[in-house]
């Protein structure tokens, strides 16, 4: 530790911890930073300059003023120039590529990651400049080779060969990287210091004229300086020119090969021909692992499928608004199927394509140990199988058969996370409440404009609600249902917030999954979802805003405390806490239940048996604690907590057959229920016997004592 | 079992043994050394610092280990401090860069990330010249250097 000897004063002086701190600037901040000193600019450069995303300009902007830095800014092609090598992430959304801009691109961006040119006028050839050479030997006739193999038959040996191909691509594309890393490493480690910064802009004005060379931007270390500078000054007037030429060759510089790259998106891109593109995107080879072509025309299935086996390491791929048809996925799902998985995608849009029901059912049941998320808004024939498809064991039953007879084994699919079945309007509910059963991983639903009703979200919720973290808007209201948006559904962190986060969530259902008659008044609210956030504090705020927060006016009990809130009428409330019982009661899972200072009274008659079904099965804490005394527990109830929840004893009975015949008080208990907290509060007031009997119905408990 | 720690001005701290294992550098030497009465000398860390440090791992005593987030992009967010983190580090920024300096040294990553949470924050919204205040730093750019460096990264400030 050789700072410590120096002992500096300030975490600047440390570079690892300066590096440390300049993570946390955001593009506004790191550009100040730069201009501070050479250090700073050192240590910023590489994170200001690590992902660039150019926008067009408003289209109200004049069309002609160069607002965009893309289109003729010196300075930004200045800076590319120098500091391109540290962009991992380009992203140049509906801008004029010009002649020589993928060169530059394929000469100065060396750690290029992903290369994003949606709504941009590239053609295949203009992509050719980038990915220029065949470093995984993807020409026709390797693949010539391969398909030969198969039509003969030697489908064992095949196989092997095509693994060992994967094989050997991918260590070949990591001995490329490291190779491509070094050199760029070695060869530009003296210009990170920024020595060569003193250059006159007005120079590069000049282009090629040979005194540049000499000028200020010496790179003292490398061996071939002059050349290679007067080669950099060489380059800026040529891309700076709009229409011009094309700046064809460099005298020598190498357009290296972009190795790193691994994300490409071309959506939208008009002048590009999708069988033409696909030919010089397979050129990346092992590389790629998410190509976008929305919108491209001209992609076809043959295509697509040739391009295939070069990138075993596609892992998504979007096709959105592409005719690709059933061929492509029928030949996709056996691909998969013949490489027992190897290259499988992982996730596919396939909206408002030419597919239909049949080729992705054929998918799903080649795929559905690989393919976590699949969208296919907006697609002709989906029907009741392609859900099936994901869950269904395969080759068991036929399908004839199975349908006749109404078996279907299904079993559990817990790869599937992401589905897009928007505007499927044949599916039926059946088939979505087995899916539904069936997937056990699903974060994100989208079921706009299908004709779900009810029923399969039930299940959803029943499955789901552990995990759920954000529920979209909405989709529990009405039969009407439009959308179901779940996103970023996830486990909590540890099990306790998980149980409250679970309980909050039930707490969100009820009002929903059976709404009430619109009334006037707070009871209308709870239908709009919006007005149910997530946190358990506002879930209780808001059951007191909804009308919990007293007794309604027709209780005979003279000990509770009035609220300010307005109140209700209690049949209104008792219709809500019948919902919140009734869904309570499919709480199956239900663990750990805290509905403390919750503001309403727990009543047997307001419907609690409701809650029974399920809460006798797993629950295991119930907290019902409240800090002032309006939630009371009266004898009854506290003689059916001990009957439902203790040896499933009736005290009334025991109390008729006197003390004596209590026999029946000591069977097992009825419940899981292993801790139940009400305040001592609850109880004032209340008959000591029955206190005594629930005491002695329920040994286990744990009575928490509150003031 | 208490631990004993000693910081450069020879002020003794005793602390419990979980507290002080917050520190990576200290449990290490424990584990290394064995259990031992023996003091552990910090000689780079002051007794003003060491006890605010002390302070912030009896605060976080039992908070779970922090998991290295693996993200692509090397930006982080620094807007996530938790309230009682937040007061923790309103101090001068002598002794914010202090207390940076030995979590630093006694290796407490979650410290250290609030730490630069802060400085990073503190630096947020200033220009060059005030960030060079703030760090006592001179300009060494010439203004030919200053002019290229602001057109080459124009793009990047108001997008």
């Amino acid at each position: 530790m050789s700072t410590l000897d120096t002992r500096p004063s300030t975490p600047i002086e440390v570079p690892e911890l300066f590096a440390r701190i300049a993570n946390y600037l955001d593009r506004h901040t790191l550009v100040q930073m730069i201009q501070v000193c050479r250090k700073f600019h050192q240590v910023c450069i590489p994170l200001l300059w690590h992902t660039v995303y150019l926008q067009e300009p408003d289209e109200d902007d004049d069309e002609d003023a160069p607002d965009c830095p893309w289109e003729g800014d010196k300075g930004f092609r200045m800076g590319f120039l120098r500091h391109g090598r540290w962009i991992e992430h380009l992203h140049l959304v509906g801008l004029m590529i010009q002649d020589g801009d993928l060169e530059l691109i394929a000469e100065n961006c060396t750690r290029l990651k992903s290369l994003d040119l949606t709504g941009t006028n590239v053609t295949a050839e203009t992509l050719q400049v980038l990915i220029h050479s065949d470093p995984y030997k993807t020409d026709p006739e390797s693949t010539k080779k391969r398909k030969h193999g198969e039509d003969t038959g030697e489908d064992g040996n095949n196989e092997e060969s095509e693994n060992d191909i994967d094989d050997d691509l991918n260590s070949r594309m990591t001995k490329y990287r490291r190779k491509s890393i070094t050199e760029t490493e070695t060869e530009q480690e003296p210009d990170s210091q920024y020595e060569s910064v003193g250059l006159d802009p007005s120079s590069s004005d000049q282009g090629g004229d040979d005194e540049n060379a000499t000028g200020p931007i010496a790179r003292p270390s490398h061996g071939s300086s002059s050349s290679s500078s007067s080669r950099a000054y060489d380059r800026i007037p040529v891309h700076r020119l709009s229409g011009t030429t094309r700046a064809a060759k460099f005298k020598g510089t190498p357009t290296r090969f972009p190795f790193q790259l691994e994300v490409f998106v071309l959506n939208k891109c008009r002048q590009l021909t999708g069988n033409k593109a696909l030919k010089v995107l397979q050129l990346l080879g092992p590389q790629l692992q998410r190509l976008s072509l929305d919108h491209v025309v001209d992609l076809d299935d043959s295509s697509l499928i040739e391009m295939m086996p070069h990138c075993p390491n596609l892992k998504f791929l979007s096709l959105r608004g592409c005719d690709v048809t059933d061929r492509f996925l029928v030949q996709l799902a056996e691909n998969i199927t013949k490489n027992a998985g190897k290259g499988a995608i992982e996730e596919l849009k396939l909206d408002i394509a030419q597919v239909t029901g049949t080729g992705l059912v054929t998918l799903a049941k080649g795929c559905k140990s690989h393919l976590a998320a699949l969208s296919s808004r907006d697609n002709l024939g989906m029907t009741d199988e392609v859900l099936y498809a994901f869950i269904q064991e395969s080759a068991i039953h036929t399908r004839e058969s199975a349908s006749k007879l109404k078996l279907r084994t299904c079993i559990n699919n817990s790869v599937l996370t992401k589905i897009n079945l928007s505007q499927s309007a044949d599916i039926t509910d059946t088939a979505f409440r087995t899916l539904f059963r069936h997937a056990t991983e699903l974060q994100e639903i989208l079921l706009d404009g299908t004709k779900v009703q009810d029923g399969p979200l039930i299940v959803l919720a029943e499955n789901y609600v552990r995990r759920l973290k954000r529920l979209g808007l909405g989709p529990w209201t009405s039969y009407a249902l439009r959308v179901l948006h779940m996103q970023d559904m996830a486990l909590m962190a540890d099990d306790a917030s998980e149980a409250k986060e679970e309980e909050n969530e039930r707490a969100r259902f009820p009002l929903q999954l059976e709404p009430l008659p619109p009334q006037d008044g707070p009871l209308a609210k709870p239908a709009d979802p919006i007005a149910w956030p997530v946190t358990k504090t506002h879930v209780k705020l808001q059951f007191e805003t909804f009308g919990f927060g007293a007794p309604g006016p027709g209780s005979s009990s003279s000990r509770r405390k009035k609220t300010q809130k307005k109140k209700p009428n209690s049949s209104d409330q008792r219709a809500v806490l019948r919902a919140f019982y009734g869904v309570l009661g499919r709480c199956r899972n239900l663990e750990y239940l805290d509905m403390c200072n919750m503001g309403f009274r727990i009543r047997v008659r307001d419907g609690l048996d409701l809650v029974l079904p399920a809460l006798q099965q797993n629950l295991t804490e119930w907290h019902l604690t409240c800090h002032c005394p309006q939630m009371l527990l009266p004898d009854a109830e506290l003689a059916w907590f001990g009957k439902h929840f203790g040896s499933g004893a009736d005290f009334y009975q025991y109390q008729q057959q006197g003390a004596g015949g209590g026999d029946q008080g000591q069977g097992t208990q009825v419940s899981r229920l292993k801790m139940f907290s009400i305040s001592d509060l609850a109880l004032e007031g209340g008959d000591a016997d029955v206190y005594e009997w629930f005491m002695e119905q329920l040994p286990g408990f744990n009575m928490e004592y509150h003031n | 079992m208490p631990v004993t720690l000693t910081s450069l001005d020879d002020v003794k701290f005793t602390v419990d043994k979980d507290v002080a294992e917050r520190s990576i550098l200290i449990k290490n030497m424990i584990e290394d050394v064995g259990e031992s009465d023996s003091p552990i000398p910090l000689p780079n860390v002051s007794s003003a610092v060491l006890k605010k440090v002390i302070e912030y791992c009896e605060h976080h005593r039992n908070d779970p280990v922090q998991v290295q987030d693996e993200t692509d992009d090397p930006r982080k967010r620094s807007n996530d401090i938790e309230e009682w983190d937040m007061k923790f580090m309103a101090v001068d920024q002598e002794m914010l860069f202090e207390i940076i300096l030995a979590a630093n040294y006694l290796d407490i990553k979650p410290l250290l990330d609030v730490g630069c949470k802060t400085v990073a924050n503190i630096i947020k919204g200033k220009t060059p010249e005030e960030i060079r205040k703030t760090f006592n730093i001179v300009n060494d750019f010439t203004p030919e250097e200053e002019a290229q460096i602001k057109k080459e990264n124009e793009w990047a400030e108001d997008r």
